[in-house]
């Protein structure tokens, strides 16, 4: 059965696409080592191709279950097994949404205010979110549209700002000896790719062709990452290094006439995006509750994430050890590739067997 | 039951979240310019603040001294003094003593690159003497020293760094930090050229023919008014649209480098040689940027980013490279400069 209420494809793809860039814009490089960025505009462009094929199992899962979700495809398949499927959904959703929190709670520290209560800040973020996961999907897609035109405009307005400060000496050529860093860089960004198993779960509640709406998301947040990695080197040069948030240090920098100090403007915008993403994530998982615990939970399951999300991400800001692990790279590759990869894989040989 | 919520919320926006309980103006120190000195182990914070406070309207603008053992200490202990909150945002300058200069100037600037209030775009200058000194001259408000630093792009004579390009020529391994200075004649402040850093230290002034010559080479600057001899009277020309090119290259291990200034000159007094003129305003603009290279070449001071250009045009090469000053030192230049009237 396909799921009730629907968006549309344009819709979806423009939530995933905020979800994607908030991480990328906002909170990059956090903890990993900016002289990356050097490489990220040609590690950008490389990954692409790798998120290209890094979504086909998924594509492939939701064609062969005719348009089931990962979770329902899975309990189809492996019966009352499948739960372990939606377990490991929600765990990863949940870790997403974790990582996404604490990341905020972090920049918030350290650039917004430091005498802003971080908690309170926290508890009206994640509110928010819980009232938007609790809305649904098509309000959050009609959202996502709207703050995506503003999204473009500070992205348009940033690039005008920037360009005269851009200087192309910046850049380091990349030669084979760099060819292990931009390797790293790749793989941290396919890490980053928390929107391919989202898709598992939201591609049957998109109108229309997926296969086009899959192409242009995946270039879209590629080719506007090599982008704005290419104008912070440009913008900053070795600056960049004493900095933990390039992208925000360098909306400092951006003047356009008697405009100046448009940091503020875009820590407004990308807020608003951090908004779609925990929503969404919310949702996600909230959806695998369901799936998992059934009806008897279903009322109050949003409730229930948003609080579990909430003590979690305070827990593990405050936590070193935790800390270490959340930020992970290599953790965070293996849990997305199991669920953005391996699993749709099983799934897809399952229905492939059953179907025959 | 719908309306009733978002009335509620609406009235407990009115009440909780209009800001009232925030600091008011005239509890804030709008710092408009920040004066760093060192000497005996110690900062000294020299701060410029817009005058908020009602009961003395006629003066503008306050000055206020801290010391510490960093220069967060330092802000520390104004905030001690005055009890005001310091807002950064509206800085226009940050002026370094040269005592501060001479001793290094990464930690002190450290605050500035992290301290999330602080600008990355504020303008970095050099002191030829203490800081507090020139912020402290009579009649002097933080617009005599901003305006000295704007005129940067109408004189050719004045520069002024922003602190994220200062640091980031400070931190990379072949580009030498430089900034405008500024000096004092008669108790006004005045632009007195550009000051080299050795890593963070101010090891060389260049004085104002040469830093003209900085500028044109770097193709950062417009000039207004620079004087040539022409049938035995001296005119004054105008460089606008100014341009350069500059290639690099290293072979046999010598640096050569070949520079073009190109430009649209105009010459205001009435004369009928253009030909002449031409030719005139080159000749002095190859004089002042070959002073320019020369002493800069002497010193060792790579102003030009000639290490990033080998970086972009000879990566292999640019890597083998391990004494980088040397070769700047021993390097092979040539500079021709092309105007049209």
């Amino acid at each position: 059965m396909k799921p009730f209420v629907r968006v549309s494809l344009c819709q979806l793809f423009i939530m995933l696409y905020i979800s994607r860039m908030v991480v990328n814009a906002t909170y990059s490089s956090f903890g990993s080592n900016t002289n990356h960025l050097y490489y990220g505009f040609v590690a950008a462009l490389l990954a692409l191709p790798a998120t290209a094929l890094m979504v086909l199992p998924v594509y492939g899962a939701f064609v062969t279950s005719n348009g089931r979700t990962i979770t329902d495809n899975g309990y189809d398949v492996f019966k009352k097994y499948g739960a372990v499927i939606a377990v490991v959904y929600g765990l990863y959703f949940l870790w997403v949404l974790i990582n996404t929190l604490s990341r905020f709670n972090i920049m918030v520290t350290k650039v917004l205010n430091p005498s802003a209560s971080v908690l309170v800040l926290s508890v009206a973020v994640v509110a928010a979110s819980m009232y938007g996961a609790y809305k649904g999907i098509e309000a959050l897609g009609r959202a996502s549209t709207i703050i995506f035109v503003f999204i473009a405009i500070a992205l348009i307005i940033l690039l005008c700002a920037l360009l005269p400060k851009a200087d192309a000496l910046n850049f380091i050529p990349v030669s084979a000896d760099n060819t292990g860093d931009i390797i790293d860089i790749i793989l941290n960004m396919l890490a980053k790719n928390s929107c391919i198993p989202a898709m598992a779960m939201l591609l049957p509640f998109a109108k229309g062709d997926c296969k086009k709406g899959i192409g242009i998301w995946v270039a879209g947040v590629y080719i506007s990452t090599a982008i704005i990695t290419a104008i912070i080197i440009a913008v900053m040069g070795d600056y960049l290094k004493t900095q933990v948030f390039p992208v925000y240090a360098v909306t400092a920098i951006a003047s356009l006439g008697i405009a100046e100090r448009l940091d503020g403007l875009f820590l407004g915008v990308w807020t608003a995006g951090m908004f779609v993403k925990v929503s969404l994530f919310i949702y996600l998982l909230s959806a695998c509750v369901k799936r998992v615990f059934g009806e008897v939970i279903s009322r109050w399951s949003i409730l229930i994430c948003g609080v579990v999300v909430f003590v979690s991400s305070m827990a593990i800001s405050m936590t070193d050890g935790m800390f270490d692990l959340l930020y992970n790279n290599n953790i965070m590759l293996i849990f997305t590739m199991l669920t953005a990869v391996v699993i749709p894989i099983i799934l897809i040989v399952a229905n492939k067997i059953t179907n025959r | 039951m719908k309306k009733f919520l978002v009335l509620l919320a609406a009235v407990l926006s009115v009440c909780f979240m209009q800001g009232c309980d925030s600091k008011q103006l005239n509890e804030r120190m709008v710092i408009q310019g920040i004066g760093i000195d060192y000497s005996d182990n110690n900062y000294s914070v020299t701060v410029m603040y817009m005058n908020t406070d009602a009961t003395n309207p006629d003066v503008t603008y306050k000055t206020v001294v801290g010391k510490g053992k960093t220069v967060t200490e330092a802000v520390a202990t104004i905030v001690s003094q005055n009890g005001m909150d310091p807002l950064y945002s509206h800085n226009s300058f940050i002026l370094l003593g040269k005592g501060l200069c001479k001793q290094g100037v990464e930690e002190a600037m450290e605050f500035f690159a992290g301290y999330y209030q602080c600008r990355p775009s504020v303008n970095v200058i050099a002191a030829d003497t203490q800081a507090h000194k020139i912020m402290t001259l009579k009649g002097i408000t933080p617009h005599t020293i901003s305006d000295i630093v704007n005129s940067k792009h109408t004189t050719g004579r004045t520069l002024a760094v922003p602190v994220y390009e200062f640091l980031s020529d400070i931190i990379n391994d072949t580009t030498t930090a430089y900034t405008g200075v500024i000096t004092v004649e008669n108790d006004v402040p005045r632009s007195g050229g550009i000051a080299l850093f050795k890593h963070d230290k101010m090891y060389k002034t260049l004085d104002k023919d040469q830093s003209m010559g900085v500028m044109l080479i770097r193709g950062d600057t417009d000039i207004d008014a620079e004087v040539i001899p022409l049938t035995g009277k001296n005119k004054s020309f105008a460089l606008s649209q100014e341009k350069t090119e500059i290639t690099v290259k290293v072979s046999k291990g010598v640096l050569y480098c070949d520079i073009l200034i190109k430009g649209e000159a105009s010459v205001y007094e009435y004369t009928n040689q253009n030909k002449e003129q031409e030719k005139s305003i080159e000749q002095r603009l190859n004089k002042l940027a070959e002073e320019a290279v020369r002493v800069c070449a002497d010193n060792s001071a790579d102003v030009f980013d000639l290490g990033k250009r080998l970086r972009q045009s000879d990566y292999r090469v640019y890597r083998t490279i391990d004494n980088w000053p040397e070769l700047v030192k021993n390097g092979v230049y040539t500079v021709k400069s092309t105007v049209s009237m």
